[in-house]
């Protein structure tokens, strides 16, 4: 029974969760708490499988093939699990166990009840689904199906949040519609030169396919819609509205992760799908690479612009990601390592920085980041989260972000493309400017922060700063990127290396 | 002979699991409690410390490994003879600051003193980091985290002059780091390696000339930032505004030395002696420090400010170790390592004093102390022996690195640097002597109306005795063992002989020609 549960994992993963989201509102009829439990109890399981996933993938030493319903490729969907996407399977639904777990009290403090009636929690859980299967699949039109879903609930996540909520969720449903048909024309076209849409399958015929123009509209039509789903510039005209406006407790979620896995989902496209020897691919990676360095600039330098506290980090999201295409464009092993680790440790320093915004809106209202002089009196671990976070995300040892610029860096040096190693010099110091900027504000500001009337929170246990089911997650973030960082050739050495070495 | 051992590593992690337990308990445990973890953390670290000397001066090298830092490089602390020189006198350091940290925040009633001290011991833990480092990327990691720990220290106040010398430092520090670090990953990606290696691991020749240059240009940015080599040292004198016990700290024991120490791992660790001197490197680096020295002695003699005073002398006397590396030659090199050492005691001394000055008698500008000793006849003693220390008198600490690197000048063929030295000594003596005599004079008519002026009458003019023990001690400590060093140069923790052992690896036990 269990060795058949262990075959069944990468599927249960999946299952599991969807099992919960589907749950949930029928339970929720007769206990609003228990349909939240499933929710938090399917996540915290698809976590622990994914552990004991990830643990079987590196003990095997190779990738893990599942079929689904047992039909063989390239007629059946599979799921292929790697070292690279287990590591990030793990990523996902680690962090939608402890987003889950972070909303409850806003649930509880929510008055207006859209937050109930939302079905939050489903939205939430279909989230993570989509996530996790976008992640796993290893097939090209089940990954559009997954991105769909990761769409839709967005959407709603971000309807929900506040007044222009709507209209941010708006924006990014007629954006995210073009960049999934872009991403489905880019398949389809794949599918008539090949006709497979199993990615190893695709990867083998695709080295017998002559027609140039086609494969090369289907990479534009790929680099469109897997830009936008990842808020790459110039494609993220969508991301800075739906990141600042989204539910504060689905942000981090939103914010931290959403656009991390399409951009796993281009690695797989560009290295595992194409072959990432043929000239023509220079093209496509300096192209790719002209976009990171314009967006990371463009990031860094808009989020100087700003005071509000969630607008700061989507824009610098926008530069992060940069980080991440940048690493692929680099194209070799330790650029490919650079940004594989700067998707573990950008979801947690991006998921823990929105954790400490939310906080921070929860417990004070506070939106702007000129009103948060001294709340690090009252809220310490927050504050002190907050300060490793942003000191991690300016690249500044021994925190995760160093370490993934520094394979950045090296990988960049070593293929002799100098000014990208000057674009990350001078991205790390324009985000220094403004994390040192908010510093400023928390613990030098002159204005010390007032406590709102206190009726809403009765969730927050007496000593505490904020309820123990937000403070938990918010240290989980911090110790993370702490551990992403030291433990940093641990992933590099004992994961990355097998498996991208292969694809190389 | 490499003895593996952890003791490296305990005696960074000491002070950093301290500043986590003032962190957590400082606001709810007494004040007492919270400096007793700070001084018995000192006190555990210096006692680590020292504990490896003999075996390092036996020629021995305690090496730990942690794990993988990155792919290829280990996180691995080695304790060569040179990094046991820093770590000494920056842990032995370490307990007399604490002490007078106590006394002065006291004594002046600062606040947020929690913050103060959880960023005292981060800095410490850096320092040591910094000395024991095995390799470049363990060596930037605790430079880095010197940088940020240092941040809230000279931004203490919190008001808007002390955010803005922040922001000047972070402004100076953070990029010349960020130059620091693309160097590194260009030394790796070129020579597969980032161990230091005493005598350098880098072949002269290697690469262009001009890339050479262009790689220790950016790798030595970030150590002459710190050590405050003009045009770089533009931060250090705004940071004034922080209390005076983080201005010793700075201009003493941590930030500073680390910089000039970071030359020095530079120079002699990774680029070695030959390649530096095949670039030409070390001309260039000379010629900055000569004119380091020369313009900051006409730019203190001009400040009223005491602390503004030293915070210059601080830049000239740094530059003294940087031309002594630079000059090359052993005697140089052994003179600069221990003019580390000298100019820590005396400098921390005189910082000391002024900031015991400021804390009794709220006094600040020179022109307003006439008259001091009278009140204060311990403080303006040390201030006065540690004067006469700085200016490189026989029988004082600062006279043996001096002399030392003089001769490696003369030995080297540089007689012009040797002048400067000379030169420089003399205008040591010209800007801090004034200061003693001041005090040792009698009190003008101006400072009597200063001090009405100020509110203090009662207090200040009228006020008796000298400074409290808890500072009193540490600088009657510090001046004691810049005089036993001076006569002495080998008491106690044989310092002398882990420079000229240091200077030996280096060069090889010849000059370099």
């Amino acid at each position: 029974m269990i060795s058949y549960m262990i075959n069944h994992i990468p599927v249960l993963i999946v299952i599991v969760p969807l099992c919960g989201a589907v749950l949930c509102p029928a339970i929720s009829h007769f206990s609003p708490s228990a349909g939240k439990r499933t929710v938090i109890g399917a996540l915290l399981a698809a976590f622990c499988m994914s552990i004991i996933q990830l643990a079987s993938v590196i003990k095997a030493g190779e990738a893990f093939h599942y079929w689904l319903g047992g039909w063989q490729p390239p007629y059946g969907i599979e799921f292929v699990i790697d070292g690279v996407n287990g590591i990030i399977i793990v990523l996902v639904s680690f962090i939608g166990f402890m987003t889950a777990l972070f909303s409850s009290p806003f649930e509880e403090a929510d008055k207006e009840a859209p937050f109930r009636s939302a079905g939050y929690y489903s939205i939430l859980c279909f989230l993570v689904i989509g996530l996790l299967g976008l992640s796993s699949t290893g097939d090209a039109f089940n990954l559009y199906v997954f991105m769909e879903i990761v769409a839709l609930s967005g959407y709603g996540l971000i309807a929900i949040g506040e007044k222009k909520g709507p209209i941010a969720a708006f924006r990014y449903l007629l954006t995210g519609t073009i960049g999934a048909s872009a991403y489905l024309l880019g398949v389809g076209l794949l599918y008539s030169a090949t006709g497979t849409l199993n990615m190893a399958d695709l990867a083998i015929r695709l080295r017998e396919v002559d027609n140039m123009p086609v494969i090369v509209m289907a990479m534009a039509c790929l680099i469109v819609g897997f830009g936008i789903k990842m808020a790459l510039f110039p494609l993220h005209g969508w991301q800075p509205a739906a990141h600042s406006y989204a539910h504060p407790a689905a942000d981090p979620m939103i914010a931290g992760v959403m656009i991390k896995i399409p951009a796993y989902a281009m690695f797989r496209f560009f290295f595992c799908i194409f072959d990432s020897s043929l000239p023509m691919m220079k093209t496509i990676f300096t192209i790719i690479g002209i976009m990171a360095v314009l967006g990371i600039l463009f990031g860094s330098l808009k989020a100087l612009r700003y005071d509000k506290f969630n607008k700061i980090l989507a824009y610098s999201s926008i530069g992060q990601v940069g980080y991440i295409a940048l690493g692929f464009s680099i194209g070799n092993f330790y650029g490919i390592a650079g940004a594989v680790l700067h998707i573990l440790s950008h979801a947690f320093m991006k998921t823990g920085l929105f954790y400490t915004s939310a906080a921070f809106k929860y417990r004070y209202g506070i939106h702007y980041t000129d009103q948060l002089g001294q709340v690090y009196r009252k809220m310490p671990v927050t504050c002190g989260a907050l300060v490793v976070l942003s000191l991690s995300m300016t690249g500044l040892p021994p925190f995760a972000g160093f370490f993934s610029k520094w394979y950045l860096a090296l990988g960049a040096i070593q293929n002799g493309q100098y000014l990208y190693v000057a674009v990350l010099i001078i991205s790390s110091l324009l985000s220094a400017i403004y994390f040192f900027r908010i510093f400023e504000r928390l613990f030098m500001g002159e204005k010390t922060v007032t406590e709102p009337e206190s009726d809403a929170h009765e969730g927050t246990a007496p000593g505490l700063e904020v309820p123990l089911r937000m403070l938990i997650p918010i240290g989980f973030a911090a110790l993370m990127v702490i551990a992403l960082g030291l433990g940093n050739s641990f992933i590099v050495n004992g994961i990355l290396k097998t498996t991208v070495m292969g694809v190389l | 002979m490499t003895i593996i051992s952890i003791r490296p590593f305990l005696a960074v992690a000491v002070s950093l699991l301290a500043a986590l337990l003032i962190l957590t308990l400082g606001n709810k445990v007494k004040p007492n409690v919270r400096e007793g973890i700070t001084l018995s953390a000192a006190v555990i670290k210096a006692a680590l410390v020292f504990s490896m000397v003999p075996a390092v001066l036996s020629g021995s090298e305690y090496y730990f490994c942690l794990w993988e830092i990155v792919d290829g490089i280990e996180f691995a602390f080695r304790t060569d003879a040179a990094g046991m020189i820093f770590a000494c006198v920056a842990s032995g350091l370490w307990i007399v600051t604490s002490i007078y940290s106590i006394g002065y925040m006291r004594g002046h009633h600062e606040k947020n003193q929690t913050g103060y001290f959880a960023a005292f011991a981060v800095c410490l833990s850096s320092a040591i980091g910094i000395s024991f480092a095995a390799n470049l990327v363990t060596f930037f990691i605790f430079y880095e985290m010197l940088t940020v720990a240092t941040y809230p220290l000279v931004a203490h106040y919190r008001d808007d002059k002390a955010k803005a010398s922040g922001r000047k430092y972070l402004a100076y520090t953070l990029i010349s780091g960020q130059l620091f670090f693309a160097a590194i990953v260009a030394v790796y990606a070129i020579y597969g390696t980032c161990d230091f290696k005493a005598g350098g691991f880098i072949e002269p020749g290697s690469v262009s000339m001009g890339i050479m240059l262009l790689l220790f240009f950016l790798m030595i940015g970030g150590g002459a930032v710190k050590a405050g080599v003009m045009p770089l040292h533009g931060w250090l004198p705004s940071a004034m505004v922080a209390p005076t016990p983080v201005s010793a700290l700075l201009h003493a024991v941590a930030v500073v030395k680390a910089g000039a120490f970071c030359v020095l791992r530079v120079v002699c660790y990774v680029f070695g002696p030959s390649a530096v001197s095949w670039c030409g490197a070390d001309r260039i680096l000379a010629w900055f420090a000569v004119t380091t020295i020369l313009l900051s002695s006409f730019i203190a003699m001009r400040k009223d400010n005491l602390k503004a005073r030293l915070a210059f002398s601080t830049i000239g006397q740094l530059s003294y170790i940087v031309l002594g590396i630079s000059v090359l030659a052993p005697y140089s090199i052994a003179g600069a390592m221990f003019h580390i050492v000298a100019h820590a005691f005396l400098k921390i001394t005189l910082f000391m004093c002024a900031g015991a000055i400021f804390v009794t008698t709220h006094l600040s500008e020179i022109s307003t102390m006439g008259g001091l000793a009278k009140r204060m006849p311990v403080t303006c003693a040390c201030f006065g022996l540690a004067s006469l220390g700085i200016a490189g008198l026989p029988l004082l600490a600062g006279f043996v690195s001096k002399f030392n690197i003089i001769r490696g000048a003369l030995l080297m063929g540089k007689p012009l640097f040797a002048a400067v030295l000379v030169a420089a000594a003399l205008l040591a003596i010209s800007y801090l002597i004034p200061v003693v005599r001041i005090f040792f004079g009698k009190a003008d008519e101006a400072g009597d109306c200063e001090c009405t002026a100020s509110g203090h009458a009662a207090d200040v003019c009228g006020g008796h005795g000298d400074a409290t023990p808890a500072m009193l001690i540490p600088i009657v400590i510090t001046a004691a063992v810049s005089l036993i060093l001076g006569i002495m140069p080998d008491a106690g923790l044989h310092l002398y002989d882990l420079a000229v052992m240091a200077a030996d690896a280096i060069t090889g036990g010849g000059a370099i020609v």
